[in-house]
């Protein structure tokens, strides 16, 4: 199969854009450390609930619809808890023996890694379906990079929140995000040179990012958002929370209409 | 379907705008200098297809829109200047 070439420079376009969206975190480096401090938890709650709106509202049923079989789709997220569950063991114990420290010494929590790790496969997954929907049309690979980036710019604050509480310092946590942003690329490029097989693996990476981020948003998140308990937190938090997932539903009537349309 | 020209202007576009972010959260001086050398290639070759390219089709196409006589195609419709 031939793929023109503007092709592969559209989704190549798309993927830079998404990526520039994880950069809109930036802010968080002019806020004075003591507003950081304080904005913090609520961008947490906000992570908490783009993350389980995504996992519950976009990715599962996306797989659903691209497998058909929930049982099979239900298995795969468990098995992608599990995988993050291993995973953030095994970060857990490299942590224990004093291998993992920053630059300045500070530590870095687990749950900052595992942050990381799901995002880098979530936007590995943004890029084949960017990829795939050039390849099928480019007005379906606007309205999709259109989609990506309004779920993007939610989840890339939250996610910055989340690095900043698991230890990383602004500028860190503001670059490391960039970085793993950057998985969009090689996920658009294995999709324009492997299509067929890319999108057979849709319907494995979609539960298993599913997975990722219950597993992140319930083990290493919420915890966290206990720690404060004073009325203000409370009310902000919830709110934020709440927010995050009406977000994601919005964005999937947008996605319906943009479709739609 | 947007040309390859205009996805091309786009992509360097964005690396511009991400290399403009990123170059001044980046400590490691050798990092620096190679985005730095990218930042200046990207505008290079931007600013060098806007030269070569851009700016002579855009003032070709003002010329000859510009003048009836030069259409190859003439319309049957009334001309209005």
């Amino acid at each position: 199969m031939t793929i023109a070439l503007s092709t592969i420079a559209g989704a190549v376009a798309a993927c830079l854009a998404v990526s520039l969206c994880s950069l809109s975190s930036v802010f968080a480096l002019w806020l004075k450390p003591e507003v950081l401090h304080r904005v913090v938890p609520y961008l947490v709650a906000l992570a908490v609930g783009v993350l389980l709106g995504d996992a519950f509202i976009h990715l599962i049923p996306d797989a659903i619809d691209r497998h058909g079989s929930v049982s099979d789709v239900c298995l795969t997220v468990l098995v992608g808890v599990f995988g993050f569950f291993v995973l953030e063991k095994l970060v857990r114990w490299r942590h224990d023996h004093n291998v993992d420290t920053t630059p300045s010494g500070g530590e870095i929590m687990p749950l900052a890694k595992m942050n990381l790790i799901g995002d880098a496969i979530h936007n590995f997954v943004d890029g084949i379906l960017i990829a795939g929907s050039f390849l099928a049309d480019p007005a379906l690979g606007l309205t999709t990079t259109l989609a990506i980036i309004a779920h993007e710019i939610p989840q890339e604050l939250g996610d910055v929140g989340a690095l900043l509480r698991g230890g990383y310092s602004p500028k860190q946590a503001v670059l490391y995000n960039f970085y793993c942003s950057l998985t969009v690329l090689p996920g658009a490029i294995f999709t324009l040179f492997l299509s067929q097989l890319a999108e057979s693996s849709l319907s494995l990476l979609l539960p298993i990012a599913a997975g990722g981020f219950i597993y992140i948003a319930a083990s290493d998140l919420i915890p966290v958002l206990h720690e404060p308990c004073s009325f203000p937190s409370l009310s902000g938090q919830t709110a934020a929370f709440g927010f995050g997932i009406v977000f994601m539903q919005f964005i999937v009537f947008f996605e319906q209409f943009l479709i739609a349309s | 379907m947007a040309s390859l020209d205009r996805y091309l202007h786009i992509i360097g576009i964005e690396l511009l705008l991400i290399l403009t972010i990123i170059l001044p959260l980046i400590d490691r001086p050798p990092a620096k200098r190679v985005l730095s050398k990218l930042f200046l290639t990207v505008l290079g070759f931007m600013l060098a297809h806007f030269a070569t390219h851009a700016l002579p089709d855009k003032l070709a196409s003002f010329i000859y829109s510009s003048q009836h006589a030069y259409h190859s195609l003439k319309s049957q419709a009334p001309h209005r200047t």
